[in-house]
């Protein structure tokens, strides 16, 4: 057999690791979780075909779930203080969080993954300096720290999503640099260091894929707390601004008149923790699966 | 000179009694002007009460009023120091509780004699004497006189103070290289009880702008001793304050001594600060932490309905908002532009979404139906082929991205921003709501391009409009200048007759109208809520808390 042949017996790279996400049926915790996400991914893809009104049409205010308007139609979750769908607004706000929050976390892990390989592999000074900044981000609270930078740069998504890197970063950071610590002692470390190889190449081809499996279960997690800080931001009308549907603001613009009309700020309050749920019962599930191995 | 029937009327009210009669005036029309021209409230309410048949002693209170007790009201507590640049009617509510006005507006909007104790005008509305009530005493022993009067005068028309009063009463002023002071001889000081204003221009408004919150008569010695009410409160209430803390609290005690408004009923008066969050303040009165509130937003009003130990209050009122444009910034320098925004409104949709229908469309004049001069004049429609035809005449025909500034809370006026973005989508306008906090948005609100800001009640339609659409004055947020809209307000000024004003209102309203200065979506009702222990109060279409006459049921 030539070589050719041989590699072409061997599954492919993305059949391997579809392969290993397969593994998350083994766990029924993370297979739920699974099936929430994918439920609202789903719903945020499907927005413009599956949502019956547009999100920001403004009918009659104030209207309970099942509302009948002929002959525009039902409104099944009813309607809110501006007599918008909220059904619709959930479907639309899905897109919203389930773009920001993903993206905030990529974001923040690309900062943290590089400060922390660069910390725990070079040490001295640039883990000196990367170290104790750290240090001074992670001693404030959180929320102060994104109130601040939100209040300072203006709410916007963009910006929403460079707190969210500034804050959680160090974090991260942390994560991999004790991850890298032990790594870099390891045989294969030294043995590439042998064959010559440039920092670069061992710190991204040798450490960060043997550091992967806690990654990704922290990555689940912090994707959870990235959409409740997205939904506290919009509770404190710092999150995205109106009219576009966030569900922390529905939650926010509506909580004053919840002794009287409740189904507007319950519906997006259980949006939020059923999202949340999922990307947590997932980390659980992930965990479960690693651990097996 | 001023004229006067024998029996010491103002020899227009035979006149006015006439047309009440004859049913061309209405029985607040009658009381008002009556009030405006020196008649005591008695004698117009007996007067209406002879013509009309009425009797006004059946709506007087059945129970006896007791005596005692503590009023605890939320409310923002914000810095009082000094009254003449008061700008929030939150400042006013304190600042009343130390020191009075020479009128004040009823709860009904009928101006009455308060520190000053009757008025007679010339025919022409230029001189105006004013009689000061005597036996008033300053906290400090001093008694009140006309120099108390003359000293608060002199201070608010003085550029340097900086007060809004300088517009309020710009009859009293002239120009001099572009800046407004005081005319000579405006304030004459007649005797110690008695003094004479000689106007520039006839103005009616005088004794509804001299009732107004920034026009608190303070000790003539105020500025000598400091120039700050909160840290010296020497005034002719009957309360004295007791503690003072911005944003968190103000309490007052009842002076010893008579008061000359007769009998006062309250122990103390406590306001609580709960911030901004009016869930925080439904949920103190629901809880019993307070027996008042000093607004209930319209939000909040089917909670109340639940619950059984509160009472709510409702006025329709001259409370409204605008949509304003600066008039001389791009792109709403051109007036299509204005008037193609203008042209999707859809009023009392508006009204409907933003405010649950509480309240009446508005016309975008600034004049209240609740006004005595409103003139009835054609509502504008929406019409977005016309809106679509008149962007395109100003190259605009692609679309128009606007962007329109206002705060956050309260939360009808984002809202009514978002009703308005929706509003105008179908025209290819794309309007951007920027909401701000309270305190940006007001150091703003006078310079954004395109801005939502809200404006209080006021007695008389032509007040606002000599505040803030007049060329030049301190508050003309759009920067509206036009010579013959000045003049028309002057001549509809000028002018006593409510029937007669009404038709010199026709063109001012027309031309700010037309003009499209502001979008008005409507006029707010408002509403506050106590508890039902608390007696003898009423809602006052300006949110001014009078409580000098308010009791508690134990």
């Amino acid at each position: 057999m030539t070589d050719n042949a041989i590699r072409s017996a061997r599954p492919s790279k993305i059949m391997q690791y579809l392969r290993r996400a397969a593994l998350i049926r083994e766990s029924w915790v993370g297979s739920i979780g699974l099936g929430i996400i994918v439920f609202w991914v789903a719903m945020a893809l499907l927005a413009p075909l599956l949502a019956p009104f547009p999100p920001n049409a403004q009918y009659v205010p104030f209207m309970a779930p099942g509302f009948n308007l002929p002959p525009t139609g039902t409104f099944w979750l009813g309607t809110d203080h501006l007599g918008r769908d909220i059904l619709s607004r959930l479907m639309w706000g899905a897109r919203t969080v389930l773009f920001y929050a993903p993206l905030a976390t990529f974001c923040a892990y690309a900062v943290g993954i590089l400060m922390g390989l660069a910390a725990g592999y070079k040490r001295g000074w640039i883990d000196d300096v990367l170290s104790r900044s750290a240090d001074v981000i992670l001693s404030f609270p959180i929320l102060v720290l994104y109130v601040v930078i939100i209040t300072t740069f203006g709410a916007s998504g963009i910006n929403i999503v460079l707190a969210v890197t500034f804050a959680s970063a160090p974090g991260i950071m942390r994560i991999v640099r004790g991850l890298v610590l032990d790594l870099r002692n390891r045989d294969y470390v030294a043995a590439a260091q042998t064959r010559g190889e440039s920092s670069l190449y061992i710190m991204f081809v040798e450490i960060l894929p043997n550091a992967r499996g806690p990654l990704i279960v922290d990555a689940c997690l912090r994707v959870g707390y990235v959409i409740i800080t997205i939904g506290v931001l919009g509770f404190l009308g710092l999150g995205l601004p109106p009219p576009d549907p966030d569900w922390g603001g529905m939650v926010n613009e509506t909580r004053g008149m919840a002794m009287s009309f409740p189904h507007m700020t319950i519906f997006p309050c259980i949006a939020i923790s059923s999202l949340v749920l999922g990307f947590n019962l997932l980390a659980d599930g992930l965990r479960e699966v690693s651990l097996r191995d | 000179m001023t004229k006067k029937t024998t029996d010491g009327l103002h020899s227009y009210i035979p006149r006015l009694a006439e047309q009440l009669g004859q049913g061309r005036v209405g029985r607040r029309d009658f009381l008002r002007t009556a009030a405006l021209l020196g008649v005591s409230s008695t004698v117009a309410y007996g007067l209406a009460d002879k013509i009309m048949g009425t009797s006004s002693a059946a709506l007087a209170q059945s129970a006896t009023p007791k005596k005692g007790g503590t009023l605890r009201v939320s409310m923002n507590v914000k810095e009082i120091s000094d009254p003449a640049i008061y700008d929030w009617s939150e400042k006013g509510n304190i600042g009343r509780h130390i020191v009075e006005s020479l009128t004040q507006v009823g709860s009904d909007n009928v101006t009455r004699p308060h520190l000053a104790e009757s008025w007679d005008a010339s025919d022409d509305l230029k001189t105006w004497t004013f009689r000061l009530r005597k036996g008033v005493k300053w906290s400090n022993g001093d008694d009140f006189i006309a120099d108390d009067v003359v000293f608060n005068f002199e201070r608010w028309l003085d550029p340097a103070t900086g007060s809004s009063n300088l517009g309020r009463f710009s009859s009293m002023t002239v120009e001099e290289g572009g800046k407004k002071k005081m005319a000579p001889n405006a304030i004459e000081r007649v005797d110690a009880h008695t003094v004479r204003f000689n106007l520039q221009t006839a103005d009616i408004a005088l004794p509804e702008s001299m009732g107004d919150y920034p026009a608190l008569i303070v000790h003539r010695n105020f500025t000598k001793q400091g120039g700050n009410l909160a840290e010296n409160p020497v005034g002719t209430s009957p309360f004295a304050l007791k503690n003072f803390r911005v944003g968190e609290t103000a309490v007052f005690e009842r002076r010893e001594g008579a008061y000359w408004g007769g009998e006062v009923y309250l122990d103390g008066i406590q306001y609580v600060d709960h911030g901004d969050d009016h869930s925080a303040w439904l949920a103190a009165i629901a809880s019993n932490q307070v027996d008042l509130l000093y607004r209930l937003i319209a939000q909040n009003v089917p909670a109340i309905k639940q619950m059984p130990q509160l009472q709510m209050y409702e006025t329709v009122t001259g409370q409204t908002g605008v949509a304003r444009m600066k008039v001389d910034q791009k792109p709403f320098d051109d007036i299509r532009v204005r008037q193609a925004i203008q042209a999707c409104i859809d009023h009392g949709r508006l009204l409907e979404i933003a405010y649950q229908g509480f309240g009446v469309p508005g016309e975008d004049h600034h004049v209240s139906p609740v006004h005595p001069e409103y003139a009835k004049i054609p509502a504008m429609t929406q019409d977005y082929d016309k809106a679509r035809k008149l962007l395109a005449e100003a190259g605009h025909g692609n679309g128009l991205d606007l962007t329109i500034d206002c705060v956050a809370q309260p939360a009808w006026e984002p809202n009514t921003c978002l009703a308005l973005a929706e509003m105008l989508k179908p025209a290819g306008i794309n309007l951007k709501v920027n909401i701000l906090p309270g305190g940006t948005y007001w150091d703003r609100w006078t310079t954004t391009p395109f801005g939502f800001t809200s404006w209080t009640h006021r007695p008389l339609g032509v007040q606002v409009l000599n505040l803030a659409y007049r060329s030049g004055v301190a508050w003309n947020e759009s920067s509206y200048a036009n010579p013959e809209f000045d003049k028309l307000l002057d001549d509809a000024m000028g002018v006593l007759d409510p029937t007669k004003r009404k038709e010199k209102m026709v063109p001012v309203q027309k031309l700010l109208q037309q003009d499209a200065v502001i979008i008005q979506p409507y006029w707010r009702s408002i509403f506050t809520v106590a508890n039902k222990k608390v007696k003898g109060f009423e809602i006052q279409p300006a949110e001014e808390m009078h409580l000098n006459k308010v009791w508690l049921d134990a």
